[in-house]
């Protein structure tokens, strides 16, 4: 079992902070709109137990599905791969890039094409920012692909992952001027990324290397 | 919400497509397939590591205006200061970290100088940019420049119909917004009207009733159901008339199916009950007209007119009788006079008036009292209807003269008798508790056509010839002879 102690827990955390503070100063440049993240909690958990969390979280009208907006991460050299996602409440998501296109009308039940783009350039913006952080703990240059945006129940959002993979967590909260949203970044990890990834990270903060 | 992207819509940066890992041999074609990038319908722009354009295809060269030949240039070099400087830094970041970017239409709707082939017009083409990370070919020179070697391709979509048609969609929408709000505050006021109507149809003394335009029952009230004596809800969806009773269906049917049928006022009266018991009930009917639109129904009431019928009765009554005696009054007879006077010229008939008069009404009046007095008019009066037919009229003319109406008169010597027949009955004693009287009276006759041709002329006759009577009778009386018409006799109560 894989568990992050709390000195790679701190340190990530920092990262995630640092990081997403970047992409909230992007966010604010396109959108001129003070955007505030709070900070987040890094966890390394199993993916049944975030799709039980993300269940959990409290729904906006009747609603239970969630946003997603992920992007593929691969190193250059191999070894090192991971899915970054992006979550948010439906609604809630569809709240955001509504108010940033400056669109006042009541929200339609169904999002349009160029919302569907808007949202994931957001997401973009925010997922690239903390994986800047994350290579550069890592030490490896990775090449994203495109965002991918999807609205799912949170069960079917990891359907195709294997059932043991654990997943990175970084959760976040993004506070607009009149709405308050959580949103989650997640990195999705096979175990021989996950290892190899923890090593660096216990490299880069110079801490000794897990015991075998 | 529905995140479907349409089956048209280029990508060409999936996860496998783009991000080749080193176990997998790149398949992308090499370079010298440009022809091939020509034919797709969006635009590709290849830049190497240092950012400068190896390949443009057709696509964004048809769109390209006033500007150098690009490859081998800079975005920047080809285009100036036109560029959105968001793409610029995506780019960089491209090549710098290997992120894959998306420049949405809605925050960056044209961040490059294109415009829309064959248009003249300085407005640059919607589009989109993806900015996508990949690594070249490794048989290409690009490819052989080992870690880091990095390619920016720009995937760029033409969104001005997408634009547009989203534009048009919501505004279709915000239209739709407001026409769903009006009709919503119509529906809400036509629930209010409705709530309204029932519960005015439910308080209302009047009894509602409502039909298709076939006369079918709709709506029926409880107070119509009520007066009817119906069951209203066995009754909807039948001709309204069968709410009525059998006789009446047959009696008002045809004027209802004319009066239906040429969408006209329908209006009738009708009695229910038995004698002595009755109801009178008025049913009107109107036609639900639209100008726009064919006829809607027809809306009726009932209405309880029996107080209002026997309201009518009795001032009718008071307006053509003398209230003390029952007898009719001068108009009434007048009228009636008319009416025989008609009659007899039309079947060459005979008419007779006889004018009656009481003897020595006033010193009964003086002496004994109106009471008395009013007990001797009703008695005269009853006394002569007992001594003619039922069609004959007797009238009181005011104070204590009579007159009388014989039509189809017999000759005169019939007459005669009829006189000397009311002089005796109306002398006949009359006990008044504290005595008893005998009234005498005074008779003038006038006969049609013998005497005059109009009721005045007749009356005025008959009149004439009633004080010549009397003053014979005086006359006669003062002489000593027995009067004809005997006076007043007082007598003290037995």
């Amino acid at each position: 079992m894989i568990e992050l102690d709390d000195d790679s827990r701190d340190a990530l955390a920092e990262a995630f902070n640092l990081a997403l503070g970047e992409a909230a100063a992007s966010f604010a440049d396109i959108v001129h709109e003070e955007i505030q993240m709070t900070v987040p909690v890094v966890e390394l958990l199993p993916r049944a137990e975030l799709v039980r969390q993300l269940q959990g979280l409290p729904r906006q009208g009747t609603s239970t599905k969630l946003c997603s907006i992920a992007q593929r991460f691969d190193r250059q050299q191999g070894g090192l791969s991971t899915e970054a996602v992006l979550l948010f409440p439906e609604h809630g998501s569809l709240e955001i890039v509504r108010r940033m296109l400056g669109d006042c009308s009541p929200a339609a039940e169904q999002i349009s094409e160029l919302e569907q783009d808007a949202l994931a350039e957001v997401g973009n913006i925010i997922i690239n920012s903390c994986m800047n952080s994350l290579a550069h703990i890592f030490d490896a240059e990775m090449i994203g692909t495109l965002p991918g945006v999807r609205s799912a129940e949170p069960q079917e959002l990891f359907a195709s992952h294997p059932g043991n993979e654990m997943v990175l967590m970084a959760r976040i909260g993004m506070n607009m001027l009149t709405q308050q949203i959580s949103g989650y970044v997640l990195f999705l990890m096979e175990l021989s990324a996950l290892e190899t990834g923890i090593e660096r990270i216990r490299h880069f903060f110079e801490l000794d290397p897990t015991p075998a | 919400m529905s995140l479907v992207r349409p089956a048209s819509s280029p990508v060409i940066a999936s996860a496998s497509a783009t991000v080749p890992t080193p176990t997998t041999a790149p398949a992308a074609p090499p370079w010298p397939m440009h022809h091939l990038l020509d034919t797709i319908d969006f635009g590709l722009l290849v830049l190497d590591r240092d950012a400068r354009i190896v390949m443009a295809n057709r696509w964004v060269r048809e769109r390209m205006r006033n500007v150098p030949e690009p490859v081998g240039r800079r975005l920047a070099d080809v285009w100036g200061g036109g560029i959105d400087p968001r793409l610029l830094f995506a780019v960089r970041e491209c090549l710098e970290f290997g992120h894959s970017l998306r420049l949405s239409h809605a925050f960056h709707p044209v961040p490059l100088p294109l415009y829309r082939p064959g248009d003249a017009g300085d407005e640059r083409m919607r589009h989109a940019v993806d900015v996508i990370a990949t690594l070249p070919p490794q048989d290409s020179p690009e490819g052989t420049q080992g870690r880091g070697a990095l390619q920016c391709v720009l995937q760029i979509r033409d969104m001005s119909e997408i634009a547009r048609r989203e534009r048009l969609l919501k505004d279709q929408a915000r239209q739709l917004r407001i026409e769903l709000q009006r009709a919503t505050e119509v529906q809400q006021e036509l629930a209010r009207q409705s709530l309204r109507f029932r519960e005015l149809a439910r308080q209302a003394s009047v009894g509602l009733f409502e039909t298709d335009a076939q006369g079918q029952l709709s709506y029926c009230n409880e107070r119509c159901a009520q007066m009817l004596h119906i069951d209203a809800l066995a009754q909807l969806g039948r001709p309204w008339l069968n709410m009525l009773p059998v006789d009446d269906i047959a009696r008002l049917g045809p004027r209802w199916h004319a009066a239906s049928s040429a969408q006209v006022r329908f209006a009738d009266e009708l009695c229910l009950g038995t004698s002595g018991a009755e109801t009178w009930l008025r049913i009107e009917a109107g036609p639900i007209l639209d100008a726009h639109r064919p006829l809607a129904g027809f809306i009726g009431t009932v209405t309880d007119v029996t107080e209002f019928r026997e309201h009518a009765r009795r001032n009718e009554y008071r307006a053509n009788h003398d209230t003390l005696t029952g007898l009719a009054n001068r108009e009434r007879f007048a009228e009636r006079v008319h009416a025989a006077i008609a009659e007899a010229q039309r079947l060459g008939q005979r008419v007779a008036i006889l004018f009656l008069d009481l003897n020595h009404f006033k010193q009964i009046n003086d002496e004994h009292g109106h009471a008395v007095g009013d007990t001797a008019l009703k008695t005269a009066a009853q006394r002569m209807r007992r001594c003619l037919r039922s069609d004959d009229m007797v009238a009181r003319l005011g104070g204590d003269e009579f007159a009388a109406l014989i039509p189809n008169a017999p000759e005169d010597a019939g007459l005669e008798r009829i006189l000397g027949k009311l002089a005796k009955a109306i002398a006949l004693p009359l006990n008044v508790g504290s005595c008893c009287l005998r009234i005498g009276c005074s008779v003038g006759m006038a006969i049609y056509p013998d005497h005059a041709a109009d009721p005045a002329s007749l009356l005025a006759h008959a009149d004439e010839q009633m004080y010549q009577r009397k003053r014979q009778a005086h006359a006669a009386a003062a002489a000593g002879a027995a009067p004809r018409l005997r006076l007043v006799e007082t007598a003290q109560a037995r």
